[in-house]
């Protein structure tokens, strides 16, 4: 039986197979990411104070190279997973909607930033503070989602799936 | 003069706080079936008089949640397995009802918060973020409860809210998000459609489905 056409804002789900398991498969994936994203958000404080010890010493170097890779790899991980379950939301006047793709630019900030290390210092600098921005406003979206979900349990368990408590 | 006002408003607070604590911990199961609820100890626990306990009991009686005994305190009310089945029955009738009446009547500015409802809970769900998509339901659901065009009936499926909602609460399950995800599906495309009975199959699927999963769960409980 062919699904039907969804108006919703998400598009139907492609790729051929059992519809449920593709749907089961991205939740799976959406509640792993979320837990990535509060993941990145120490690794970004630790590759960013990592960074200004990089000359210092040769281990300085080291751990400053480590987590400049760990955060681009999380990063990478993170906004390709966000493509994966959400990927072109229909844009509507959400909250929700403006968070996933201001998640996307997010994603562009940082990758902008990382790539303008070896530039010119002023277009590092702006895209930096553009990055940190975007992650800003990104990570309060998210905290308020994760204030709405405690909410959520506290005043109406009976429509909370047992698994997810 | 406004020194009455602030007394009956904390006077109101105050039974307002019993009632939601009381009621959270019947629906919830902590307050199991049949338990006494002794006035003394409600009393001494909220630090309420006895009148604002009086008129929080009066309330949770009228919602079905606890009988009152006049001299003896009262009781949770119990939660037998064919008057969670009628409940489930009833609520069934009502909101096929509430779906095909407000279908007709969502469009403009009374489509816009439903549809961004819908979108937000179905955002929510592919995404496994089901705490905050438990709640998109609840919010589209109320919506629609509020655009049926009729009081009465808003009036009706309110006042079964609490019964339904201990009842949810035996089936609190990923299955309830499921159904729920289609009856959201199914109402969007009876909007799309202008055709009610789109929305209708899709509620009575899901109170169907609840009612069998509902009798499994309740097969223990006395008739």
């Amino acid at each position: 039986m062919t699904e039907p056409t969804s108006w919703l804002p998400m598009r139907p789900l492609r790729g051929g197979g059992d519809p449920r398991q593709a749907l089961a498969l991205r939740q799976r994936m959406g509640r792993a990411n979320r837990v990535i994203g509060w993941v990145l958000l120490p690794v970004l404080l630790l590759a960013t104070s990592s960074y200004r010890y990089a000359e210092t010493s040769a281990t300085g170097d080291v751990v400053a190279t480590l987590f400049s890779w760990l955060l681009i790899f999380l990063t990478f991980l993170h906004s390709g997973i966000s493509f994966y379950v959400f990927g072109g939301v229909r844009p509507r006047a959400t909250l929700r909607v403006f968070h996933v793709y201001f998640g996307y630019l997010t994603f562009v900030l940082v990758m902008l930033s990382q790539s303008t290390i070896n530039g010119p210092k002023v277009f590092h600098i702006v895209t930096s503070v553009l990055m940190y921005i975007a992650i800003l406003g990104h990570t309060v979206m998210g905290l308020r989602y994760q204030v709405l979900r405690k909410r959520a349990q506290r005043d109406t368990p009976e429509l909370v799936p047992a698994n997810t408590r | 003069m406004s020194q009455t006002m602030n007394s009956s408003r904390e006077h109101g607070a105050l039974r307002q706080h019993v009632v939601d604590q009381l009621r959270d911990e019947i629906v919830s199961g902590e307050l199991a079936p049949g338990t006494p609820i002794r006035t003394e100890a409600v009393m001494e626990r909220f630090g309420v008089s006895n009148s604002p306990l009086r008129e929080a009991f009066a309330q949770l009686a009228v919602e079905g949640l606890i009988e009152v005994y006049r001299n003896k305190g009262a009781v949770v009310s119990p939660l037998t397995r064919d008057g969670s089945a009628d409940l489930v029955r009833v609520t069934a009738l009502l909101m096929e009802n509430v779906y095909a009446w407000a279908i007709p009547r969502l469009s403009g500015s009374d489509l816009a918060p439903v549809r961004r409802a819908a979108g937000d809970f179905e955002l929510a769900y592919r995404s496994g973020d089901y705490l905050n998509a438990a709640t998109d339901v609840g919010r589209f659901e109320k919506l629609v409860i509020e655009r049926c065009g009729s009081a009465e009936l808003e009036r009706m499926v309110m006042a079964l809210e609490p019964k339904v909602r201990r009842v949810r609460h035996l089936l609190n399950d990923q299955d309830s998000l499921d159904g729920a995800y289609h009856v959201v599906n199914g109402a969007m495309q009876a909007v799309q459609a202008n055709d009610p009975q789109i929305a209708v199959s899709a509620v009575r699927a899901f109170w169907a489905d609840f009612a069998a999963r509902l009798d499994l769960v309740t097969s223990g409980f006395v008739s």
